[in-house]
Parts: structure tokens; sequence; C-alpha cells
């Protein structure tokens, strides 16, 4: 019943860097990930082109965000900057890279972060991403919702002081998404040697104990050690709240499937404390 | 002529019966004493550890080899055994001034209890305030702080980006700020599109821009009082979960040490430094975070070092956990730091550091509330220990300083504990030369030493005295544990003890001596498979001693005998005599004959000393000299001048010579040179005169005899060869068993003389003779002789002067 479309097929994992502390949690979990997987690192920095077309503008000056002074923009100043950071985030790849023995790629492309992130995926299995944009805030920043509702590969967002955990937590509701979510769940808990959590989210006991048969029916042949909890609907606060208790170390959630809006899932991801790994089913 | 009669053999030796001990042997003996002979230092002794008062320390003074020490330190226990167990001492950090660490006081054997309650709390807290920073609750508050704060940085950012948004503008992120791009449809309008707007447009625009950077640049200004106030609420919190975490442990510390005012202060110092740095209980929380290189070595250095606990350290210095009585010490290297304690340093970062971890009592601290032994020699011997043993004792406190910081020329990191109030009673052990220098040139010394232990070398022999002996040989046999030793070795100590000592009426309590005899003797009984010390072993350790020392002694009686040294021991000469003299060398004395020879002439009434012109007489020496010239003009010559010049020497002689104990001699040789009468060489001659012609004591009498006789042995003993002693010195003699046994066969003998008229009858076989009321000698008599040989002298000189003028 379960296909092989996401499962063991990770073999390229995209991070997007831009020199800030959350991308370089993204990359210490990228490298993590991928030496766990053996899969190829892809580092992606994108030049913003609306601020190198605004650099360009006579009226173009920027406020520091430390100082709080203003500052004429001199023409090429942006462009030298991102430059500089570019080099910045090759570097910080390359030494997490040599240092975990991993093959890797860094681009550099222009244009808006977004778009050329989400044509970034088209070539990668996985995209992992910090949570937040430029300030602190818990929210998710623009980007991030962007690649979220667009792109059509697994998404791993990551808040900013959280690292990969053991314990492995993923919500089933017996939709297609999710089926390929448990499978990819039930992989990373057998590379992390730690537990699955299944969230079953069912309307009755009789549905649940039909979910909880057909994940056992994938999880025992494979040694996969299983526990369940049991909600009947998916309440974001819940399945945070469940996530805490249970310590969850990643949560994976099958987008698009049909009880999880997409309210819902911002919802989560503003609250909760664990990095979140989104399965999509291929658009194909 | 009736010539002085030689002494007979019980004079010259008083043995020791061994049948007066009521014993076989030392084993049977109950009442075994190691103290005798020393009344009046145990009297000291016991008024200086009974007196409390300060100043009342005790200085025993005494040769070497008395038993001082011991004795001081028999008396010492003895009390300390009734005193209480003094206090327990221990330095802790002082939070305020942290380079004068505190001192806390705390009972007997409570210091380790202090000890152990705090390592046991520093593990506590560890533990606890862990286990508060880990607690949902704190994790809440937290996150609902950093929450709020988030909040509030958000709301004004998005009110800023709200702003932009109605003036058709977007905020943009820069690599080191934030700008504002104008948008159409949600888009940043490209640059080219920018330059077609219409002037008003951009205007606008730039207007626009201007008036958001304003509001943003004022909403940045804010962030560092965000921050701020971040910190500080959190620190708050941070204090508050530490306070709760902290107060009950720390509380369970102080009511066991409630009673204590000092350790009640010092844990609130405690609880308010744990609360401050609570951060510093979370084991390792920046692990694994980048940070900078002098960050990391300070961390590795505070673990190498014990870590931050260091502070909540207790550092007992005296511990009395596992006495049972006050303390006895003998500080056997009374150095400086060893005597006040120091401060140790270890190297951190290349420099030197210390800190009250590191402070090390010295033995005054470990003797406090009780006794200290110390050898007054090495005392002063070391440097600054003396000024420093001062110091605490007038101040009765002890502060830990090194020398250096004592005299001001500290040059790296220290610290300054706190004094600690001292209560002991010092023993100093030294000789009397020490004693009399110190009391003359330390007035220190007079105030701080007020008790002088005087130790006596000898003792009278008597019956009781000699039975005290027996207990005292019994006790050192028991105390060294040699074998038993039978009555007649006891009383072969006690002859060895008298000869030791030089006075057949006295008894020696050089303790050293007697011990090391018996355990030679031990060693000789064990050589000859014997169970029982007897007499001969005692002889033979004697004797072993004396071969192992008398090296020197037979090399200068070679010389004589082979003649290379001029020594007659038969015939008669005028105006030469033997005397003889003791060298000491160590503990070793031996006596030698020399010869003495003088020579008379006309000339105004010297007696030339030629030791003494040519400095090689001391001034004891030229005393006895210049009293004989007195003795001879007074005499001989009362009414006329003495006309004579008479030299004296002592003949091959090479080094220095003092004492007066050859000036009867050379008044012999003298009173021989002027009468023309022969002396026999047969005898040699010891004593001092005084002006009346009374021959006086001398000392070493029973080694002079013995070094003369050996020379006379030597050449084989002809039957009149003998010593002419002072009577007074009768009483000392204690002479050895081959001389006793030469005069018993009658082949040595031992003249007692009390005056100069006895002697120099005995050595000329003339009569001396008695003056008439005149003051005239008979004329074939002597001292007849002299006279008129001295007047004739001067008859001489007279006309000598008449025929000058």
């Amino acid at each position: 019943m379960m296909n092989s479309a996401t499962g063991g097929s990770i073999r390229r994992i995209l991070v997007a860097l831009d020199a800030s502390p959350n991308s370089l949690t993204g990359l210490a979990a990228a490298a993590e990930l991928a030496s766990k997987l053996g899969a190829e690192l892809v580092g992606v920095f994108v030049e913003d082109i609306n601020l190198i077309h605004m650099s360009e503008a006579p009226f173009a000056n920027q406020v520091g965000r430390f100082s709080a002074r203003r500052r004429t923009m001199r023409p090429g100043q942006i462009e030298r900057e991102i430059r500089a950071q570019a080099e910045w985030a090759r570097q910080a790849l390359q030494k997490t890279a040599e240092r975990a023995e991993l093959r890797w790629r860094f681009r550099v492309v222009r244009g808006s972060i977004s778009a050329e992130l989400i044509a970034a995926t088209e070539d990668t299995d996985i995209i992992i991403l910090g949570q937040t944009g430029w300030s602190d805030r818990r929210r998710l920043g623009s980007t991030a919702q962007a690649i979220l509702t667009q792109a059509s590969k697994l998404t791993l967002i990551l808040r900013r002081d959280v690292q990969l955990g053991l314990a492995v937590m993923v919500i089933y509701d017996g939709s297609e998404p999710a089926k390929d979510a448990l499978r990819l769940a039930g992989e990373l808990a057998l590379f992390e040697r730690g537990k699955l959590i299944v969230l079953v989210i069912a309307e009755d006991s009789r549905a649940r104990s039909a979910l909880r048969a057909e994940v056992l029916e994938w999880t025992e042949p494979r040694n996969i050690p299983a526990t369940f909890q049991w909600i009947t609907a998916a309440d974001p606060f819940m399945v945070c709240s469940i996530a805490k208790t249970e310590k969850s170390g990643v949560l994976v959630i099958p987008k698009d499937g049909p009880l999880l809006s997409d309210e819902a899932v911002l919802k989560i991801l503003n609250d909760i404390d664990c990095p979140v790994l989104f399965v999509r089913q291929p658009r194909t | 002529m009736s010539l002085v009669k030689p002494l007979s053999i019980e004079h010259l030796y008083r043995t020791c019966d061994p049948k007066i001990f009521p014993f076989e042997t030392t084993d049977e003996l109950e009442n075994q004493q190691e103290i005798i002979g020393q009344p009046r230092a145990v009297h000291a002794i016991q008024f200086g550890i009974g007196i409390k008062q300060n100043g009342f320390n005790i200085f025993a003074l005494g040769p070497e080899g008395v038993g001082k020490q011991s004795i001081v330190r028999r008396f010492f226990l003895a009390q300390a055994q009734q005193d209480p167990v003094p206090s327990d001492w221990c330095y802790v950090h002082n939070f305020e001034q942290t380079h004068r660490p505190n001192a806390i006081e705390l009972p007997g054997g409570m210091g380790i209890q202090f000890c152990e309650s705090m390592q046991n709390l520093v593990e506590e807290l560890q533990t606890a305030i862990a286990s508060a920073f880990e607690s949902d609750e704190y994790r809440t508050r937290r996150q609902g702080i950093e929450e709020e704060f988030k909040d509030q940085q958000e709301e004004v950012f998005e009110g800023v980006q709200r702003q932009a948004a109605q003036h058709n503008l977007m905020v943009l992120r820069t690599p080191a700020g934030l700008m504002f791009a104008p948008t159409r449809d949600g888009q940043v309008i490209p640059p080219e599109e920018v330059q077609k707007l219409s002037s008003e447009e951009r205007a606008r625009v730039e207007t626009d821009i201007e008036k958001l950077q304003e509001v943003l640049q004022e909403a940045l200004e804010r962030v560092p009082d965000w921050q701020k106030e971040l910190r500080s609420r959190l620190r708050s919190l941070n204090r508050e979960m530490t306070e709760v975490a902290v107060q009950g442990l720390i509380a369970a510390v102080r009511k066991k040490f409630n009673d204590f005012d000092e350790i009640r202060s010092y844990l609130d110092a405690v609880q308010a430094d744990v609360v401050e740095n609570a951060r510093d209980f979370l084991a390792d929380e920046d692990e694994g975070q980048p940070g900078s290189l002098a960050a990391a070595m300070q961390r590795g250095a505070r673990r190498a070092e014990g870590g931050i606990f260091r502070n909540y350290e207790v550092n007992l210095v005296i511990d009395h956990s596992n006495s049972t009585s006050a303390p006895v010490i003998y500080e056997d290297n009374p150095a400086y730091q060893n005597l006040i304690g120091r401060v140790e340093q270890i190297a951190r970062m290349g420099a030197l550091v210390t800190d009250f971890t590191l402070i090390k009592p010295g033995s005054l601290l470990k003797a406090n509330g009780g006794y200290l032994m110390l050898d007054a020699r090495k005392v002063l011997t070391h440097p600054y220990a003396w000024e420093g043993l001062k110091r605490a004792l007038l101040s009765s406190q002890v502060k830990i300083e090194s020398p250096s910081q004592m005299m001001n020329l500290i040059s790296t990191i220290t610290i300054e504990p706190e004094p600690i109030p001292l209560n002991v009673k010092v023993a100093l052990i030294g000789d009397r030369f020490l004693y009399y220098l110190l009391a003359r040139q330390d007035p220190d010394f007079n105030e701080l030493f007020k008790v002088a232990a005087d130790f006596e070398e000898e003792m009278d022999r008597s019956p009781e005295t000699v039975t005290e002996y027996a207990q005292l040989i019994a006790a050192l046999v028991r105390r060294y544990r040699l074998k038993p030793h039978h009555r007649d070795a006891v009383a072969r100590v006690v002859e060895f003890s008298s000869r030791f000592i030089g006075d057949s009426e006295k008894l020696s309590v050089m303790m050293n001596s007697i011990a090391d005899l018996l355990q030679e003797a031990n060693y000789w009984a064990t050589e000859g498979g014997a169970e029982i010390v007897r007499a001969a072993h005692i002889q033979q350790a004697i004797e072993a001693q004396l071969f192992r020392a008398n090296r020197l002694k037979e090399r200068m009686q070679e010389t004589i005998v082979r003649e290379t040294i001029l020594i007659d021991t038969q015939g008669a000469r005028v105006g030469q005599i033997n005397a003889l003299s003791v060298l000491q060398l160590g503990s070793f004395a031996f006596g030698r004959p020399s010869r003495i020879t003088a020579r008379v002439r006309l000339g105004k009434g010297e007696v030339i000393d030629i030791e003494r012109e040519v400095e090689l007489g001391g001034p004891l020496h030229s005393k006895g000299v210049l009293i004989l010239s007195s003795f001879l003009g007074s005499r001989y010559a009362p009414d006329h001048p003495l006309s004579l010049a008479a030299s004296l020497v002592f003949e091959q002689s090479y080094g220095g010579v003092d004492g007066d104990s050859a000036s009867s001699a050379e008044l012999y040789a003298l009173l021989s040179a002027i009468a023309e009468a022969p002396i026999r060489q047969s005898l040699a001659v010891t004593g001092s005169v005084n002006q009346h012609g009374e021959v006086q004591a001398i000392g070493g009498v029973n080694e002079k005899i013995e070094g003369f006789f050996e020379l006379c042995k030597a050449r084989g003993l002809s039957g009149d060869q003998g010593v002419l002693i002072p009577h007074a010195n009768v009483k000392h003699l204690m002479l050895r068993e081959d001389v006793l046994a030469a005069v018993a066969s009658g082949q040595f003998q031992i003249y007692p003389v009390k005056t100069i008229d006895e002697g120099i009858e005995m050595l000329t076989g003339i009569l001396a003779g008695t003056a008439d009321e005149a003051g005239n000698f008979p004329p074939d008599s002597l001292n007849g002789r002299v006279q008129t040989r001295l007047v004739e002298l001067a008859r001489k000189g007279e006309e000598k002067q008449e025929n000058n003028q």
C-alpha cells in the first residue's frame, strides 16, 4: 500500500544560506541529516534582486540595525556586501561539509528569494529552512511561508535554537500523504535509533484501531518501535502540547492531507518547539 | 724529713659493690624512673606548665645529652592528657574582601563536620539549582519573558511595516541594515521604473521614506533598552529561582551550626554569592557553543583548580577530630614557614596566584591549645624564625604571612589570612651559653621565656642516689628494649658515671652517654651470645669507645716513647720537670706529659714566661706565672730586691697553652734552678699554686695521671715513678684498672700534695725547711739554698749597679 515516493530517496539536501544564525542552524541540521542518509549537501545563496534594485535607486538609504544610524548607499555597495555574505556562506558550507566528510555543492543565484529557492528544490529531495525572518519573532517568515505553500518537496523547518532529536513524531490520518509521512518518519526513527510516536487523527475508536493496524502492518516487519497517541481532530494546540509531553525531536506532518488545513499548519509551526518536517505528495 | 705518703688503692677508685643492689637483673626492678638528679629543672618545668599567664614559657638550658628534651616532653605529655582537646580552625573565603580569608573557630572535631557539610552543600546545590533551571516553571516563565520581549519588538516593527505598506513601501533587509523600497502590487518597483516616475511622485516617495526611516530609527533606538530590561528581568527570575532552591539547603547547614555566629554570617554570604552566581552551577551550559579562546581557557583553568566552587570550600587547617588530648609537638625544622605557616601559590596562566585554600598551618597553630618544643639553636639559625616566634608569642596570635611580606618585600599576589589567637606553651631547648646570650642581648627574651629550667650535669653519689641510678638504668634498658642488665653491670655503669664526670663523689646525669654505653654493651652482649648484660660487657663497651677515639693519643704517646718529644722518666735534672696537661677532642679527653724547664741568671727580678712572650700562653697561664713570681719575691726576698731573671718554657710545645694547672710545676722547676737542686724525672706534677705556696685543685686529674702512667708503662715501670697531685683532687680520683694494679703492686704512686714545700721535698729529696722568726731558712734546706742564691744575686746586682754609676 505504501508507495516509494519519499523515504529512502533523499539523496540531495538543499540548504538555504544567508549567513544568518538561523541558516547556520539549518546548515548544521542539514549536515547531520546528510551524514546519516549519505546524501549530498546543496547550498544555495540567493542574491535578493529587490535589494540590488533598490540600492540603485536615488533615495536608497539604509538604517543600521544595531546602530540605528541612517547611511546613504554608495553605488555598488549592496552588491559588494551581498558578495561578501555569499562568500562567507560558501566557506561555512565548505567547512561543515568537510568536517562531516560530505559531498557538497554551492550555488549563488540572483532573483526573488522564495522563487529562486522553490526553483532550487526541483533537483533536490528536501529543503531545510530556518524559521524566522529578520526579527526574533516566533512567527514564520515570509520566505518560509512561500516555500511551504509552493514547493513540492520535503520541507524541514527549524527553530533557531533547536536541533534534531531522537524521538520522531508523525501525524497520521490514513491519507496518502500521511502514509508517505509515516514511511519517512519510520526511516528517520530507524536512522536515529530512536522511537516513533504516531499521532493518530481519527474521529472514533474504531477508525483509530484501523489506522493503528495500518501503521503496525508497516512498522512491525521493520522492527520500528512505535507508540501511539490519539486525537479526534487536527487541533494545533493539542498537537503542540503532545509533541512537548512526548519530547518529540522532530515532528513529521503530511502536507495536503485532508484533515490539516494550511492555517492549522501555520499555527503549529508558530507554536511548536521542535523542528517540523513537511511531507508532500509529488505533483505528478 | 717526712715525705708525703702515696695514696692507698682505696683512694684511687671508688668502687660500687654490686651486692648493695637488691636485685639480680634490672628486669626485677619495678620502680623505674627516667628522671633523676634534676629537682631544680623539674620544679621549673612544673611551674612553667602550671602558670597560665603570658610570657611564662620555658627555656630548658643545660649541656647536651642530659635529656632536656625528653624530660620536657614527658611533663608536657602528662599535662596534655589532663587538658581539653583544643579548638579546630578553618579558613573560609571572605566574600567582601577576597584577599583577607576569614578564620573560623569550632570545638575540636567539629571542623571536619563543617567541612563535609559544605562539600555536601555544594554538591546538592548543583543538583538543586540545575533542577530549578530545568523545571517547567522556570522554562515557562523565562519563555514568557522572552516572548513578551519578542512580541513587543515585533509589534513595533510590524507597525513600521504596516505604515510602510500604507505608503506603498516595503522594508528590505540588507546585509548591514534595513531599507525602504517603493512597491507596486506587493513587488519592489525596479530602478528603471523608478526613474520613470514623475518628479512629484519621486519627491513623495522620498518624503515617505524619510518619515518612515525616522520612525524605524526611533524603534531601533529603543531596542537596547528593551534588551536591558529583558536581561534584568531574566536576572531577577534567575535570582528568585535560585533563592528558592538554595534557601532550604543552606538552612539545613545553618541549623546544624546555629550556635556559631561566624558560621551563620558566613552562610549568609555564601547564600548571597550562590544566588548571584547561580549560572555557574549549571554544568557546561555554554559547552559546544562557539566562544572566544580566552573564555575556553578560563573555563579550563577554572575546572583544573576545582572550579568555581572553590570559594565555598573550607580549608580545615587545624583538625582535632582524631585527638583525645591537647597536642604536644616538637618541630625539628623550625624554619619560619614551618613555625608560622605559609600561603602556597600555584601557577595559573603563567602567573603565581593563591587563595585561602592554599593556607597551610605551622607548628605554632598545630600546637595551639597545647605545647610546643623547639631547639633554640635551630630557631636562631633559621632566618626570621626567631623574630616570627617572638611576634606570635608577644601578640598572642598567629598571622600567617611570608617573611617577605613581613619585611614588606612582597612582589606576587598574596592574601592576608585573618590572625588566629594563640595559646601555646613553648619550651625552647638549648645550652646555657645561648640562654645567657639571649637574656643579655634580646630584651624580648626575658619577657617571653620567664621560666628557666636549669639542668644539672651531675648529682651526688650516695647509697640512695645509687639505688635511684639503678632504677634509671632499668628504665633506659626498657626504653631502648635492651637485654636485662645484671647488677654487676649496673655497678660498673655507676662507676663509669663517676669517672665520666671526673668525681668519685658524684654521678653523671648525662643521659645520652649512659644510654649510649648501655646500648653498646647490649650490642657486645648480643655479639657474645649472652642473654644478660654483665659488667664485662660494660667494660668491653668502655674499652671499645676508648679504642675508637684514641688514635691521636697513641700517636702522641709514640712520639714521646720514640724520643721525638723529650720526656725523661728517670734520673734527676736541675730546672726541669714533667708537667701534665689535658687535651680535649670532642667528648674524648686524655692527658700527656710536657717538659717544663727554668733557667735563672742575674737580672731585674722578672720571671719571663716564654709562652706569653710569643703569645702562645693564654691569660690563665700568665696569671699562674705572675702568682708564682709574686710568691718567690715575697717568700724569699721580702727585704731586698729580687735580682734574678728567670725564664720558663714549655719545651716542644707548638700550640697554645692555657690554664694554671702547670703553675706548681713551673714553681718547682724555678726553685730547682735557683737552688741548683736536681728534680726526680720519674715524677710528674700537676696543680696550681697560690701566693702562699698552697697547691690547689685542677681539672682532668684522672686523665693526667693516666697519661704519665702510660708513658712509664711503655718504657717499663721502675717502681719509683708516680704523680704529684693536689690534695684537693683526691676525691676526684677514679683511675683506670691498670693504674690501680700498678699502684697495688707498688710500681706506681700517687702523692697528694698540699703545699709547695711538700712537693719540692718529694721532687728533690731535700728538706724544704721552715723559716725562723727573722724569715731565714736553714742554710741546708732547699728553701735556704734558694734564699742564699737570691741574696747572692741581689748583692751582685747592687754591685753591678754601683759599678754602672
